[in-house]
């Protein structure tokens, strides 16, 4: 009888006690955030770290930060001709460049996993935007949320889904998830979702997001109306809609808010957003995508100098200007500033010191290094103004391709002339076809390395090598470790 | 303090109990009192497992870490050494690990503090009374939830009644490379380049053994093969040189200790202080390590009723750190660099020839590593004898740990280029525990006795991580620079706190049948409301056989008792706050973020480790004989697992209890007297430990971490990897063999199989101890034997010239031209990643003669005489001999990812990885007193 009293008043004073045990976590937010708008806006600055892939000491460079553009860039060169793959420094691409994707590859699973890490904490900010009590900030927030959502599905639905318009727009691609998880019984096993229904969500998110931003004009450095209308417009030309093409980007030129450049290099290695940046990830000393110590990111693989990276990313000076060998290179003319080479560098040479494109890889001074990500602590231009005179002048055309629209046109020689090359004029094309031709070939000169290549040929119909790049084996699959757990199954 | 207070009323309200009694031990001849939670029990009394290890066995070992010298000293308790570097962490598995994902290290409990910093491998073993392993439930239970793993009381020295007591020893020891490997000679290297250069440009065919051995010996870089061709070998001409890179990197190493304690005490009052300084060199170049410990220990009788006890221990260290294994830097990884090639000291150490290849020296020489830690454990303790069959104990304890690891690479190393890189880390544990509880004994009448223990305890612990890392040249310079100019990572606290309530009944009847009854119930911060308690309960019972009338004249028998216990303990996750959602600070563009950093997790709950032990303890011929045998059986169940989950989640894994895991096993244990006379004694003692350890279920999922697995059916870290069978020899290549026993020569189609077991099948140790009037010969035998080690240095070292690499000198025998019968591959020029596989898999198993003492006590009259109280010299050897299959230095590391989870660490056993190996050391000391 003793022991039961015993243990009766144990009982008792112990749950007397409980109050000491709720101790409070320092250094981290539990349990009741979300909760006002001062966490809310700081969650939403935290899925810009995760869209930038910003290296957290255990994964680094996915996602818009890196992966999206290296993984799209190896695959869309031919190894060894085109481009040079330093194997062994940067062996966990390999296989994009081999264009034989392992369903284990670990940067496949971890961008797929940070990707939907990202999406999670935006659906989680939208449960909770109306915790916010200005309806300016709930706006802004919301609005920003669901651009993110809607940059990720569609990045996500062109690397990982066959080309939109090609005869599989109604199979399964990838999960859609649109409502937060927060607790450990809410994970569940997903249903794929068609490739149609991943891009008809990232368009309403896109087009929600652009209305809801349209008072905020360039919006610092988070997404605006302006980069939702850039990715509207991306989206529409990887599905061929040339009509919106030219209706976004038409918005984006009138708003006023960008400028390209007087000059091509000043579109790269800024401390801050150029002003023909419309979107792009902020990287500092304190949070960037990866360096040297941590062994990842863009300048990581990009970058060949002592300070920056290992220069994994190598090409040949015939890649740049021969058509002979390379049917593929941008060829670029003696007066373009987009293929000036800097032959003078050496172990001691800084990034400020590299005033051109490319310059001799200081690692192995047989092949050069591109220069447009020099060191981790610049940002990474997303979607530039550049782009955006390019989709047009492509969407013009193909919407009437006998004739070579003057908008259009001028549209071209702007990038022309910023890069030093002389104005085309109408007597310069032979047949309307070559207009076309001149705009692949300034795409390819403008935006060489910065991953948007991969989707040109897939929508273009076009060959990487001798191979379709429509081929399935240039869609990243869903990783063994996510149907391991039964998704798609 | 409103909420401690209840507690102690309520303990207060209710019946208690015993304390202490002097009775014989059970791991040593001499007859000790056995200390056990919250108190002490006789041998007569205890009916729990326990090993004691006394501590005058410790203090003359020329080791850092107090857990070292308890190596192969006490029955069910696994001691390994993650490395021969110095300070970095021993691993002590009691019975076998119970849990998967969480530690699997023992509770230590310092003079009743129990210590969450790490602080007991600081403690001077000069200043260790005795040391308890508490192994059974029923010992454990009373701390409950932390003592899955078991629990390792460690009670320091206190001072007695009498004059002023001065004891001084010194000690001075020189440390030595264990072995040296056998390497490729300079030819034998160069013999190898030739051929790396020849593969690489397809000259496959000339090659063999003899033409390789003809072209180097003829001197010339310019070779004519039998084909017509003419092949220039760059810098071959350059690789004259004849470098002996274990020279350079392995050193004699110095070591100096000394300790000096004052005691002495009054009627009143007795203290004991202590002060030791150690300095010892590592035998790697650039590893050292400096430590103070300073203690004090008051005891005091106040009045007949109340007493105090008064304890604090203060020790600070200084750790000149090596690289990690694995990384670059770490000096041991110079035994791969080409023997022909030389370095210059004045070129930044770098290599003459092959300078892409990173000689560690350059990092020991413009890098520093240092880890300066302050740790500080203190205890009061009061008892007021309420009546005189009933006490009040009250204690509290506080157990600091500041640590500050200083990291900078010169420009000059190949991380730092081009402007240096400073890494700062800090961290401060703060935690302590208070105590309350009544202590009851009772004899009814000469045959029935009773006794109680009731009491609460209430710890809490925080401990407050800080990183940051900016490229510059200085620490001073990366401490004033802005933080927006360096990358500062905002660690998340840790902390947790536990209430508690914990009693304990033992009913003795005649001295022959004891019974026990203890629990502790446990709440604690870890986990949510739902499962925020767990109840830890343990019986057990004793029979005195030796005590029954039918053996009480034995001449024989003169103990002999049968005992049993049952009991449940627990066990937490190493994470704290999981199961609710948390997010982390971090900074993106300069603006303050947040981040998910894990799911809500409201149904995680502890893991129990049920327990069953019975023993058998014996006494024969005046206890000239005595020992102990048991058998233990462990079930884990509700393991903490992490289970995969869709990355759709945004994770990879989330934690939660699922699985169950055994560990089984059988303990002996005999101590001998064989001769004793007043001149001449020789006493033995061999323990010897059997332990069998199985996942039972782990719901269908297993994990693979590199070579090691968790399957179910298999022991913990189970080798899992493909299986080498030899090479082709039409082709020279690695041949594998798949469970069908087929064979194919693609390592990434061969089938994966479990190929062998890191935990050993049994281990133990075997002293003796001879004396001759005032000489005494004392050593210990150290056994470990069953288990497999990856010698994953192999994988560089030993890899057919894998990446042109300086190799063992076995890989001259590897596979030249078609038709070579051999064990080791081609070289292939392009394989620049390692394939790993039973080729570098072997057997662990080693006896060694871990500890030697001859020592000499200046006879009493010749001391006494100079006024002092004995007199003692001494020289000692340490890891003089092991016997082993192993090919690697030391068998007895084992490599630890320091950026690893905990699970990696449990998974990730009985590798080396150029892991440092212990050093043989040799040294001499004196002991006076005065």
């Amino acid at each position: 009888m003793k022991k039961f009293i015993v243990l009766i008043l144990l009982f008792i004073a112990s749950y007397a006690c409980d109050s000491i045990l709720e101790i409070e976590p320092d250094g981290i937010i539990g349990a009741d955030v979300l909760k006002n708008g001062e966490d809310l806006e700081r969650a939403l600055i935290g899925t810009y770290f995760n869209l930038g892939g910003i290296s957290d000491g255990i994964d680094g460079g996915e996602l818009l930060g890196g992966d999206f553009i290296i993984m799209s860039t190896l695959l869309a060169h031919v190894p060894n001709i085109e481009i040079i793959w330093d194997r062994v420094n940067g062996f966990s691409y390999n296989n994009f460049i081999d264009k034989e994707i392992l369903l284990t590859n670990p940067r496949v699973q971890s961008n797929w996993r940070r990707a939907y890490e990202t999406i999670n904490q935006v659906n989680t900010i939208l449960a909770n935007v109306e915790n916010i009590e200005s309806s300016e900030d709930q706006n802004r927030i919301r609005g920003e949320a669901l651009a993110i959502r809607g940059v990720l599905y569609f990045e996500m639905i062109r690397l990982w889904g066959p080309q939109y318009g090609t005869g599989s727009d109604n199979s399964a691609a990838i999960p859609l998830i649109l409502d937060p998880i927060t607790e450990v019984g809410d994970i569940e096993t997903p249903q794929l979702a068609s490739v149609l229904t991943v891009y008809d969500q990232a368009e309403a998110d896109l087009e929600a997001a652009q209305t809801l931003l349209a008072p905020f004009g360039k919006n610092g450095t988070g997404l605006s109306s302006s980069a939702c209308q850039a990715y509207l417009a991306r989206m529409a030309l990887q599905r061929s809609d040339f009509a919106a093409v030219e209706n976004f980007t038409s918005e984006i030129l009138q708003s006023g808010n960008f400028s390209l450049e007087n000059d091509f290099l000043d579109a790269f290695n800024n401390v801050s957003n150029s002003s023909e940046d419309i979107f792009a990830i902020q990287q500092t000393v304190a949070s960037n995508t990866g360096d040297r110590s941590a062994g990842t990111g863009l300048a990581f693989y990009y970058s060949s100098l002592n300070e920056s990276g290992l220069g994994a990313l190598r090409l040949t000076l015939f890649f740049l200007i021969d058509d002979e060998i390379v049917s593929n290179g941008p060829i670029y003319p003696l007066a373009d500033s987009r293929g000036t080479i800097d032959f003078d560098v050496d172990i001691s040479t800084t990034s400020s010191q590299i005033n051109t494109a490319y310059y001799k890889n200081i690692l192995n001074n047989t092949v050069l290094s591109p220069a447009k990500f020099l060191t981790s602590t610049n940002v990474i231009p997303v979607i530039r103004l550049a782009e955006v005179l390019l989709m047009r002048a492509e969407a013009i055309y193909e919407q009437n391709p006998g004739v070579i629209n003057n908008t259009a046109l001028s549209d071209l020689n702007q990038i022309r002339t910023r890069a030093g090359l002389t104005a085309l004029t109408l007597s310069d094309f032979a047949s309307p076809s070559e207009f076309m031709d001149a705009i692949r070939l300034e795409r390819r000169r403008e935006l060489l390395f910065e991953g948007q290549h991969l989707h040109d040929l897939k929508r273009w119909d076009g060959f990487v090598g001798s191979v379709s790049a429509r081929d399935p084996k240039f869609i990243l699959p869903i990783p063994q470790a996510e149907t391991d757990t039964g998704t798609g199954g | 303090m409103r909420a401690l207070l209840c507690i102690w009323l309520t303990s207060l309200l209710l019946i208690p109990r015993s304390y202490a009694q002097q009775v014989d031990s059970v791991d040593s001849p001499i007859v000790k009192e056995m200390v056990v939670g919250f108190g002490s029990q006789s041998r007569e009394e205890l009916t729990g497992s326990v090993s004691q290890i006394d501590g005058s066995d410790l203090s003359s070992q020329p080791v850092v870490e107090f857990e070292q010298t308890s190596q192969g000293k006490a029955s069910g308790v696994l001691v390994q050494n993650t490395s021969g570097k110095l300070g970095e962490g021993t691993s002590v598995l009691i019975r076998g690990g119970t849990s998967l994902s969480s530690s699997n290290q023992p509770l230590y409990v310092v003079d009743g503090v129990p210590l969450s910093s790490g602080n007991q491998s600081d403690i001077d073993p000069n200043n260790i009374q005795s040391i308890e392993v508490l192994k059974d439930a029923s010992a454990s239970a009373i701390y409950g939830s932390r003592a899955a793993n078991g629990v390792i009381l460690i009670t320091t020295k206190t001072g007695t009644k009498g004059s002023v007591k001065v004891d001084f020893d010194y000690q001075f020891g020189v440390g030595q490379r264990p072995k040296k490997l056998n390497l490729y000679s300079a030819d034998e290297y160069n013999q190898q380049f030739i051929e790396f250069v020849l593969r690489t440009l397809g000259e496959d065919d000339q090659i063999t053994q003899q033409n390789l051995e003809q072209w180097q010996q003829s001197g010339s870089s310019t070779i004519s093969l039998n084909n017509g061709n003419s092949v220039s070998i760059p810098v071959l001409d350059s690789l004259n040189s004849n470098t002996d890179w274990q020279d350079e990197v392995f050193r004699t190493a110095l070591s100096h200790r000394s300790n000096i304690n004052v005691s002495g005490g009054s009627d009143q009052h007795r203290y004991f202080t202590g002060l030791s300084y150690t300095n010892q060199e590592g035998i790697l170049v650039g590893n050292d390590y400096n430590r103070l410990n300073g203690r004090v220990n008051l005891n005091s009788d106040w009045s007949d009723r109340f007493s105090s006890n008064f304890s604090i221990n203060y020790s600070r260290s200084v750790n000149n750190r090596l690289n990690e294994d694995k990384d670059l830097g770490n000096p041991l990884q110079a035994i791969v660099l080409p023997p022909s090639d030389s370095f210059d000291p004045d070129n930044n150490y770098r290599l003459n020839v092959r300078s892409l290849e990173y000689n560690p020296l350059t990092e020991v020489h413009f890098a520093k590593n240092i880890s300066t830690t302050n740790g500080l454990i203190g205890n009061l303790g009061l008892k007021y004898a309420i009546l005189d069959n009933l006490s009040l104990n009250i204690d509290g304890g506080i157990d600091l740990i500041d640590n500050v690891q200083e990291r900078l690479q010169g420009p000059e190393t190949l991380e730092g280029a081009p402007n240096g890189l400073a890494r700062l880390s800090e961290s401060n544990t703060f935690n302590y525990v208070v105590n309350g509880y009544l202590d009851f004994e009772e004899d009814f009448d000469s045959t029935n006795k009773l006794s109680a223990l009731i009491g609460g305890s209430y710890q809490r612990s925080t401990t407050d991580p800080a990183f940051r890392l900016a490229e510059v040249n200085s620490i001073s310079e990366l401490e004033d620079i802005p933080t927006t100019d360096q990358r500062i990572s905002i660690l998340p606290d840790l902390g947790f706190a536990f209430v508690s309530a914990f009693g304990r009944i033992n009913y003795n009847l005649d001295n022959r049948y004891v019974f026990q009854f203890s629990g502790r119930l446990d709440g604690s911060s870890k986990f949510g409301e739902e499962n925020r308690y767990g109840f830890f309960p343990a019986f057990s019972a004793g029979w005195n056989i030796s005590n029954e009338s039918f053996l009480s004249t034995s001449s024989t028998i003169s103990f002999l008792k049968l005992k049993g216990s049952f009991g449940i303990v627990g066990n937490t996750p190493d994470d704290d706050f999981l199961f609710q959602t948390n997010y982390f600070r971090t900074f993106y563009g300069g603006q303050e973020a947040i981040r998910l950093s894990n799911l809500a997790n409201p149904d995680l709950k502890w893991e129990s480790t049920q327990q069953i032990d019975i023993g058998l303890e014996y006494g024969l011929f005046d206890n000239k004989v005595n020992g102990s045998i048991s058998y233990y059986n462990k079930t884990t169940s509700d393991l903490l697992f992490p289970v995969p989950v869709t990355l759709t989640s945004g994770f990879d894994f989330i934690l939660q209890n699922i699985g169950e895991l055994e560990n089984k096993g059988f303990e002996f244990n005999i101590n001998t007297v064989n001769y004793s006379s007043p001149d001449v004694s020789w006493q033995t003692g061999f323990n010897i430990s059997f332990n069998d350890n199985e996942i039972t279920d782990l719901g269908g999922r297993d994990l693979i971490v590199g070579v090691n697995s968790f399957k179910e059916g298999e022991s913990t870290g189970a080798f899992f990897m493909r299986e080498f069978v030899g090479v082709e020899p039409s082709t020279g290549l690695a041949l594998y063999e798949n469970e069908d026993g087929s064979t194919t020569t693609d390592w990434e189609s061969a089938d994966r199989r479990v190929v062998g077991n890191p935990n050993p099948d049994f281990y133990g140790g075997f002293t003796n101890s001879l004396t001759y009037k005032g000489v005494n010969l004392e050593f210990l035998i150290q056994f470990v034997s069953g288990n497999d080690i990856y010698n994953q240095t192999g994988e560089f070292l030993s890899n057919s010239g894998i990446q042109n690499l300086g190799q063992s000198a076995d890989q001259v025998d590897r596979w030249y031209e078609p038709g070579d019968i051999t064990s080791n591959p081609a070289l292939d020029p392009s394989q620049v990643n390692t394939f790993p596989s039973t080729r570098w898999l072997e057997d662990g198993s080693y006896v060694r003669l871990k500890n030697i003492v001859l020592s000499y006590n200046l006879p009493d009259d010749f001391v006494s005489n100079i006024g002092m109280r004995f007199a003692r010299v001494y020289v000692s050897g340490q890891n003089l001999l092991t016997i082993t299959d192993f090919s690697g230095y030391d068998p007895d590391v084992n490599f630890v990812d320091p950026l690893g989870s905990t699970i990696d660490r449990n998974i990730t056993r009985g590798v080396v990885d150029f892991t440092p190996p212990q050093a043989r050391i040799y040294s001499v000391g004196f002991k006076l007193g005065f």
